[in-house]
């Protein structure tokens, strides 16, 4: 796949709940190895978003095609085929609570029917020990984690067998700024070594400004999409708003002029 | 991509006069990692000169998990005194296989996990563990019950009315349905049964003796009872629960505010009120149940069945049934409640304490309801 065919490409998106719409003939395209963010306010839509390329939720109007394959016509074995080509990382970790740290990051290696238990148990604690966390996490349980281990397991498990294309739904909220950075930092050295292609839902700047290729900003409900640099020179009142409040003005000082 | 999924990954030996050249080919991916493990051992079972070098020139493709399999086999061979070499590996194959050596998995670090037995050992302590802290518990939970009812009898004003009302028409007016439906029922089975055994001796007009007494002095109450615990003990806990989990109680708590006296004694108040009126519903339609299979199988009149009922019945078998109710509803309200209170943080706490709410009452309300009946038969009621 080269450059500039996208990974992603989403066509006349159009969604709603009940009266109340939510995305207006949304365009979006992301292309391979970038690590794409996608920003707005509350009730924007932006995980409604993340829902519906993920296939989540059903869609009205509009195309989403993934790896070249139209998301929403797909049959149901197809579907799970494209699925096994990306890796998910929810807001809340949703690891699953009866199973061990090591449990979990098995599960989408089940999937596999071919992959050896052995094997499957070293490629596990290999993820367990690439997101930072160590042999000692191998068989807690997920009531026994932080907030932060939980988040690590998550991505280990979202990573558990090599995906094209990773979604983060809000991956540094609730992190210390501490846990928020590291985590910036593992996402950098993933993307570089395992060639992923990241695409995240998020509020934090100072992640937007370590992390993100390209920007997508939800508001009236289509997405402005471009550089963070264009975004902050972009007049509209919300992106104004949210780059130049007083918030985004310590977060992305070094960036302006 | 498809096309390519076909291409199952294989090694090529050419062995040339000090040395042997692997040449993997295909896909080294997880999806393809049996076969590439079966390859792996494969090579490894022969023996070869010292010198071996691992082309990798016609690798298409890989990923963590192929290239793990690969670094494990030349550990292997290198365990065995050989000497191996890459070539034409690639730079994201180097990158990612460096990248991966540093998080070479080392499960002697993993902590071992208890035997079946020492599990079963550990459980039972825990087990036991538990059941002094639930009592010790229950008996602070008791005695807080006891300290908001206080408050609220001190200060009647601070007794939540809209609260009380909210939760009888949940538990009462919602249950009545389902609750006519059921002792209905058994009011017939009953009848259709005791009739059948008394047939036997020309007693059959006794069938209605039978059905009156057993419903109004312990199947209406006692189904009652088992009925409320299911369905409202457990949507009680559930409900208390979820605001435990979701930190309600707590700010509740920093308010100032008595979560006893907001949550816990509007609801147990609430059940001890409505279940009288609920067991009185339940008789009646018991005795509806057991009527209907009366008249068709006795031939005796609507008129005769109420007239023989009021024979067998005195008014010391109506109150029986109908004194128990507001114990069980307490029975029903503390336990839920106690449960309820007990779930702690996850989710998972909740499933066990919602099961144990239900298993307790119903248990209790058995228990309480064998202990009535012996006392009332004793003193002659």
């Amino acid at each position: 796949m080269s450059n500039n065919t996208p990974v992603i490409s989403i066509r006349g998106l159009s969604t709603h709940f009940g009266d109340h719409i939510i995305h207006n003939r949304l365009d979006l395209d992301i292309f391979k190895g970038e690590i794409f963010g996608i920003v707005g306010g509350s009730g924007a839509g932006k995980s409604v978003l993340l829902r519906a390329i993920l296939g989540l939720t059903t869609i009205k109007h509009g195309t989403i095609t993934i790896l070249g394959k139209d998301a929403g016509s797909l049959q149901k074995i197809m579907k799970n085929q494209l699925q096994k080509h990306w890796g998910v990382l929810f807001q809340g970790g949703a690891l699953f609570s009866s199973l061990t740290v090591g449990e979990n990051i098995q599960v989408p290696m089940r999937d596999m029917e071919n992959m050896p238990k052995d094997v499957a148990r070293e490629m596990s604690l290999i993820k367990l020990k690439m997101v930072g966390l160590n042999e000692e996490d191998f068989h807690k349980y997920p009531s026994e984690l932080s907030g932060g281990m939980v988040k690590r397991v998550a991505l280990a498990r979202a990573l558990a067998v090599d995906p094209e294309i990773l979604f983060l739904d809000e991956p540094t909220a609730g992190l210390d700024p501490i846990s928020a950075a590291a985590f910036d930092e593992l996402i950098l050295t993933l993307r570089a070594n395992l060639n992923l292609t990241v695409v995240m839902v998020t509020h934090d700047l100072d992640s937007i400004k370590r992390l993100c290729d390209r920007l997508a900003v939800l508001v009236d409900k289509q997405a402005v999409v471009g550089t963070l640099k264009e975004l902050i020179q972009d007049d509209h009142p919300w992106l104004h708003e949210y780059f130049h409040g007083p918030r985004g003005l310590v977060a992305l000082s070094e960036l302006k002029e | 991509m498809e096309k390519k999924a076909l291409d199952k990954p294989k090694i090529e030996i050419l062995s040339q006069k000090d040395r042997v050249i692997f040449k993997p080919y295909g896909l080294w991916v997880a999806r393809t990692i049996r076969d590439v493990e079966q390859t792996c051992d494969e090579i490894l079972e022969k023996t070869y000169p010292k010198f071996l070098i691992f082309d990798l020139s016609k690798l298409e493709g890989f990923d963590t998990a192929g290239i793990w399999l690969l670094q494990r086999t030349i550990k292997k061979f290198e365990d065995m005194n050989y000497k191996v070499e890459l070539l034409n590996a690639s730079d994201s194959f180097l990158n990612l296989s460096a990248q991966l050596n540093l998080y070479k998995p080392s499960f002697e670090k993993v902590p071992v996990q208890r035997s079946f037995f020492e599990d079963r050992l550990v459980n039972i302590g825990i087990a036991t563990k538990n059941l002094f802290d639930l009592t010790v518990n229950l008996i602070v939970f008791l005695g807080e019950i006891a300290v908001g009812s206080f408050d609220v009898l001190k200060n009647p004003r601070r007794l939540r009315m809209i609260s009380i009302f909210f939760h009888l028409e949940k538990f009462g007016l919602n249950a009545v349905m389902i609750i006519s439906v059921i002792a209905g029922a058994l009011g017939l089975v009953l009848a259709f049964q005791g009739e059948e055994q008394l047939r036997r001796f020309g007693a059959e007009i006794y069938t209605i003796n039978l059905v009156s007494i057993s419903v109004v002095r312990e199947v209406g109450i006692l189904i009652t009872g088992i009925l409320v615990a299911g369905r409202t003990g457990s949507a009680i806990t559930a409900e208390i629960g979820l605001m435990k989990i979701n930190q309600e109680v707590d700010a509740l708590n920093t308010f100032g505010l008595n979560p006893m006296e907001i949550l816990i004694v509007p609801r147990i108040l609430a059940l001890i009120f409505i279940m009288p009126i609920l067991a009185f519903i339940s008789d009646i339609m018991g005795l509806l149940g057991g009527g209907i299979m009366v008249l068709i199988s006795l031939d005796v009149s609507p008129k005769l069945y109420i007239y023989r009922i009021g024979e067998a019945i005195t008014m010391g078998s109506f109150w029986v049934g109908i004194i128990k109710a507001p114990f069980f509803g307490a029975i029903i309200g503390i336990v839920s409640c106690f449960e309820g209170m007990q779930v702690q943080g996850k989710a998972e706490s909740m499933r066990t304490c919602t099961t144990r709410s239900v298993v307790e009452s119903i248990f209790l309300v058995t228990l309480a309801d064998a202990l009535l009946s012996v006392f009332f038969t004793k003193i002659g009621i």
